[in-house]
């Protein structure tokens, strides 16, 4: 690693843009805690028995763990990256067995009636930690692929294949070294991922996704984010299209991509069929998956993007009543706890994954397009200051802070504006909840930690 | 790899774009969810539970529930309203819907109901007026329509013990909170006693409606709703085809039958007539019969077996016996001349029927008025003056359950009149009375009152040799047995030895010669009695009768209470005895005299 030892600062250089959005971002979330409770319920907003009074209290305690993350030695977090990483594993397991379900999902774990922890949150802090201590060592630098067991190459043959045939596509020859490199970095992925979707806790296995986000600044195939975003688009369009249009489309596309963009090369011809066959088989498959492998529910979900009176007093009344909320807002909203659905407890869940809607009603567009801002200033803002890190590791966890914030954020604010599945996930900083504001405040100050002392890695 | 940077940035500005547009279009442009916002409101919608069922002893359903539906509005979410449409759609008379608009408005005036507080307009409405309601019911918003039970009595018997549930009314919504307009509540009777078991708990679901009176969903997506919980079924200790019997017999007269099963204080039997059919006070029913029944000079709706009453007459001599006998005043074999009667003064005599002279067995035998007024006058004088010694013999009587309303749970129960020493001293003044002024009480007379429960019960403790459980109808909730403890044990503090004599007195008043109730007579069975005759002021004296029988483990103890009957082995001993004879045998031997009984009018 290449730290320095010689430290003039014990904080170092603090980046008081990223703190200043954070404590924004933060207490427009309390306040909206607050403000989503029936004008006769609401207590004061400090009152611990009432949930704006909680996500006070979580509040302080976050900004005492913010300071301390900031006092801390990074390189401990480096040095212990693994450890954690294992304990992370650990409490996904542990919830398993003795979680309890709240709202759906086995993903937590009740301490008492104050407490409830979701580990799940806290394991995404250890993952990012893991994977970009991984990301660390690049490709060039990393050690030979070596020998790897059976099982490994066929639980990933599906992602193995894809990067095989991309490397023949881009004519840049089979590099078993680079396969190798990101099946390790899928692997450090699918592992806590696979068991928070044991936990039948969609939201936050999608959130997984966004760290395979991250890699494609590291050199990850770019033809896999096109694939990735086609395939979201196939699969969506296969519900509304007839199949044989899609695929019609495809060879269409297919074939101007070979004429224009290859070269009409030879060798492009074999894994252009292979995915022009892939994209094929999974527009056919993807109606038979939504239609017999999701469950009720899941499809409603999704169904509900294109037809929000589907399921009016099921799930695609959350979201109509949230877009309802926010529509209600108009131009400037109705003003602070003047929300009269907000106070209607009209939108379920609202103070957690549908706090949006309760901004949207009360200051209207205008407190909706100062949200985005925010949140678009903070990730930009990070994409910026990862780039100018001098240290990998610094960088490449800058850029998956970014990508979690990203995904969060276009899952949560797509759903109460009807623009992405109700999957439930928090909006970072904002939502209501102890555990989701604890791992973004671990994340966000490491990240800034990590800035603070740019200066001193020595290249 | 440098330009990477790039598609993060695009993506992230290209959603955030994406996302504004859309609030762009939603909160700007978009005038629909602003209509509707402000027009959705919450509804309390109450699941009104099942009343439990009634059962008798033998599993016969004497209470259970049919549905009605009702015409409901809230109106804070009226509109100008076309009362002449509402009125043919539902095929209400235009006249009837005008009062029922009347009374909603004068309830809001009047502060007895909020604006936002549903309440019933018109009630039991037919099933096709409510199916052409709701197809055009968008057109009254603020109406609805809500199902409810209702009561029906499948036998027309047991109207008094039953009691009936009505409409809340204003004092029952201020005491008890549990109550709303239109809730029905028990107000007589066991629909009474049993009202908070029988009721159940409310379900409760608020909804969203929309202006178009239309539901939206579930408040909370429902987590404060909560289903209704059906009332407890009960089980009542009435056996109903004795009580079908019993009534029969009382046709055209009027008084009352208890019969208890002294072993439990168990009532098997409680008539009171006139009666009616229980079905008469539901709904619809009660508009067209109430007028009858409080019109009626029977007054049906009064409950005889647990009224004041009358005097007990020769039934209480029994009481007095055994009071005697622990008072220490006589021994069984003490003799007391009768020679026609009671001696009080040169001018006055308490008039006796002639007899051979009577120990005390035969004293019960043969109801010797002499030897109770002699008993009685001997008891007031064992104390440190007349009123102490009254006093001692109060307390006595009232442990044999008269002067009380004996623990029973039938809510109309009253407590008869056992005057006390205080009630003495108010007619006669302090220090004024003694045993001869008062000694009516001796022989059952004066300003006692005793009604057929209480005398009922008298058999019962002495078929109990001294005890009797507080007389009940509540037997067993769910299937479950009401615990022990619900109905006390009451001790005479009389030696159980002394009842010997009181059960040989009664048996020689149906079985020996000289016996006062030999019409109570079964042949296989033996019968433990005691006639009385209530004096009557106003007219022809009633009759009383009370009785237990067998002499194993007696399973029946009755008080039979017939007005204007003369004396009480004219009718009310006929009558228990029938009665008896069914319970214990399920058979009639003597039909000529059930006859004569089902015939008789006194009315
Ligand atoms: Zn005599």
């Amino acid at each position: 690693m290449s730290f320095n030892d010689r430290r003039d600062g014990f904080i170092g250089q603090v980046d008081w843009i990223l703190v200043g959005l954070y404590l924004a971002l933060t207490l427009i979330g309390w306040m909206h805690v607050w403000s989503a409770v029936p004008g006769q319920e609401r207590l004061s907003p400090f009152d611990l028995s009432s949930e704006a009074g909680k996500q006070f209290a979580w509040l302080i305690i976050c900004l005492l763990v913010g300071a301390a993350v900031l006092l801390t030695d990074t390189k401990l977090l480096f040095a212990f990256r693994w450890p954690l990483y294992g304990f992370g594993l650990a409490l996904l397991l542990v919830v398993l067995v003795i979680g309890q379900e709240v709202g759906g999902n086995k993903s937590w774990i009740v301490l008492n009636s104050f407490i409830k922890i979701q580990p799940s949150e806290f394991a995404k802090y250890f993952t990012a930690l893991a994977l970009a201590g991984y990301l660390a060592t690049p490709l060039h630098l990393a050690p030979p692929a070596g020998r790897w067991p059976g099982f490994f190459w066929i639980f990933m043959a599906p992602i193995t294949l894809v990067m095989v045939f991309a490397d023949v596509l881009l004519g840049q020859g089979l590099q078993m070294k680079r396969v190798v490199y990101w099946l390790k970095a899928f692997a450090l992925i699918g592992i806590p991922a696979v068991l928070v979707l044991a936990e039948k806790d969609t939201g936050s296995t999608l959130v997984y996704a966004a760290f395979v986000l991250a890699l494609f600044r590291f050199g990850l195939y770019l033809i896999m984010l096109y694939l990735g975003l086609g395939l979201a688009f196939l699969f969506l369009t296969s519900l509304v299209v007839q199949p044989w249009i899609l695929i019609l489309g495809l060879v269409l596309v297919s074939i101007a991509v070979w004429l224009f963009l290859l070269g009409r090369s030879r060798k492009a011809i074999l894994p252009l069929g292979f995915f022009l066959v892939l994209l094929s088989l999974f527009t056919l498959g993807g109606r038979w998956v939504f239609d017999t492998v999701l469950l009720p529910h899941q499809r409603t979900r999704i169904m509900v993007l294109f037809d929000p009176d589907l399921d009016p007093k099921g799930s695609g009344w959350n979201v109509n009543n949230s877009k309802m909320a926010i529509g209600s807002g108009s131009w400037l909203g109705k003003g602070f706890l003047n929300g009269t659905l907000t106070q209607l407890k009209f939108v379920p869940k609202q103070h957690t994954d549908f706090i949006f809607s309760a901004i949207g009603e009360q200051w209207g567009l205008a407190g909706t397009t100062v949200v985005i801002l925010l949140f678009l200033t903070l990730m930009m803002r990070l994409i910026l200051r990862a780039e100018m890190q001098r240290s990998p590791f610094a960088k490449a966890f800058g850029y998956i802070v970014a990508c979690v914030l990203f995904f969060h954020f276009f899952m949560n604010v797509g759903t109460t504006i009807g623009l992405a599945p109700a999957v439930g996930v928090p909006l970072p900083f904002v939502s209501y909840g102890g555990s989701s504001l604890l791992g973004f405040t671990l994340l966000l100050f490491t990240f800034i930690k990590l800035d603070a002392h740019n200066l001193e890695v020595l290249r | 790899m440098e330009n990477r940077q790039r598609i993060y940035l695009v993506l992230m500005v290209l959603v955030g774009l994406i996302f504004w547009v859309r609030l762009f279009f939603l909160q700007g442009l978009d005038d629909r969810f602003k209509l509707a916002a402000d027009t959705y409101s919450i509804r309390r919608l109450v699941n009104q539970p099942l009343r439990g069922n009634i059962f008798d002893r033998n599993g016969k359903v004497l209470a259970t529930n049919d549905f009605a539906f009702d015409l409901m509005v809230i109106p804070s979410e009226t509109q100008v309203m076309d009362t002449v449409a509402l009125a043919t759609l539902t095929e209400v008379p235009l006249e009837e819907m005008r009062k029922a608009w009347a009374k909603v408005i004068k309830n809001i005036e009047k502060k007895r109901r909020y604006k936002r507080q549903p309440q019933p307009l018109i009630r039991d409405l037919s099933q096709k007026s409510i199916a052409a309601f709701q197809e055009k019911m968008f057109r009254f918003p603020g109406l609805y329509v809500e199902k409810r039970s209702v009561r029906r009595y499948p036998e027309p018997f047991a109207a008094h013990a039953l009691g009936y549930a009505r409409e809340a009314d204003a004092s029952v919504l201020e005491s008890d909170s549990y109550y709303q307009p239109g809730d029905y509540v028990g107000v007589a009777g066991i629909e009474r006693a049993y009202e908070s078991q029988l009721r159940g708990i409310k379900g409760v679901r608020k909804v969203y409606v929309d202006v178009r009176n239309n539901e939206k969903g579930s408040y909370m997506d429902g987590v404060y709703d909560t289903l209704p919980v059906p009332g407890s079924d009960l089980t009542t200790t009435l056996d109903i085809e004795l009580q079908k019997y019993g009534e029969q017999l009382m046709q055209g007269k009027r008084g009352a039958i208890v019969a208890i099963e002294p072993a439990t204080g168990e009532i098997l039997v409680l008539v009171s007539s006139p009666s009616y059919d229980p079905n008469w006070m539901v709904g619809r029913n009660l508009r067209q019969h109430y007028g009858s029944l409080i019109l009626n000079p029977g007054k049906p709706m009064l409950n005889r077996a647990v009224m004041d009453g009358y005097p007990p007459g020769s039934t209480f001599k029994v009481m007095n016996a055994m009071l005697g006998l622990q008072g220490g005043v006589i021994n069984p074999s003490t003799v007391v001349p009768c020679g026609g009667g009671f001696r009080l003064s040169a001018a006055h005599t308490v008039g006796c029927h002639g007899h051979p002279n009577a120990d005390l067995r035969f004293s019960i035998t043969t109801s010797c008025n002499a030897y109770y007024c002699h008993v009685f006058n001997e008891l007031t004088k064992t104390g440190a003056n007349p009123r102490q010694a009254y006093s001692a013999w109060y307390e006595g009587a009232k442990r044999f359950g008269f002067g009380t309303k004996l623990g029973t749970d039938i809510p109309e129960a009253k407590t008869g009149l056992l005057p006390s020493p205080e009630y003495y001293d108010r007619v006669h003044g302090k220090g004024k009375w003694r045993g001869l002024t008062i000694i009516s009480l001796g022989i059952g007379q004066g300003e006692l009152k005793a009604n057929a429960l209480q005398i009922a019960n008298l058999a019962a403790t002495i078929a109990n040799r001294g005890y009797f459980i507080s007389p009940h109808l509540g037997k067993a909730l769910n299937g479950k047995p009401l615990p022990d403890t619900t109905f006390k044990k009451n001790y005479t503090r009389i030696d159980t030895s002394h009842f010997q004599i009181a059960w040989e007195g009664m048996y020689g008043a149906v079985h020996k010669p000289g016996g006062t109730a030999k019409v109570a007579r079964l042949d296989s069975i033996s019968v433990y009695g005691k006639t009385g005759t209530a004096q009557n002021p106003h007219g022809k004296d009633h009759s009383v009768f009370m009785a237990f029988a067998p002499s194993n483990k007696p399973r029946i103890a009755i008080g039979v209470l017939v007005e204007n009957g003369g004396f009480g082995a004219t009718y009310a001993a006929p009558i228990a005895s029938l009665i008896m004879e069914k319970y214990l045998t399920d058979t009639i031997t003597r039909p000529a005299l059930q006859e004569r009984m089902l015939q008789t009018r006194l009315e």
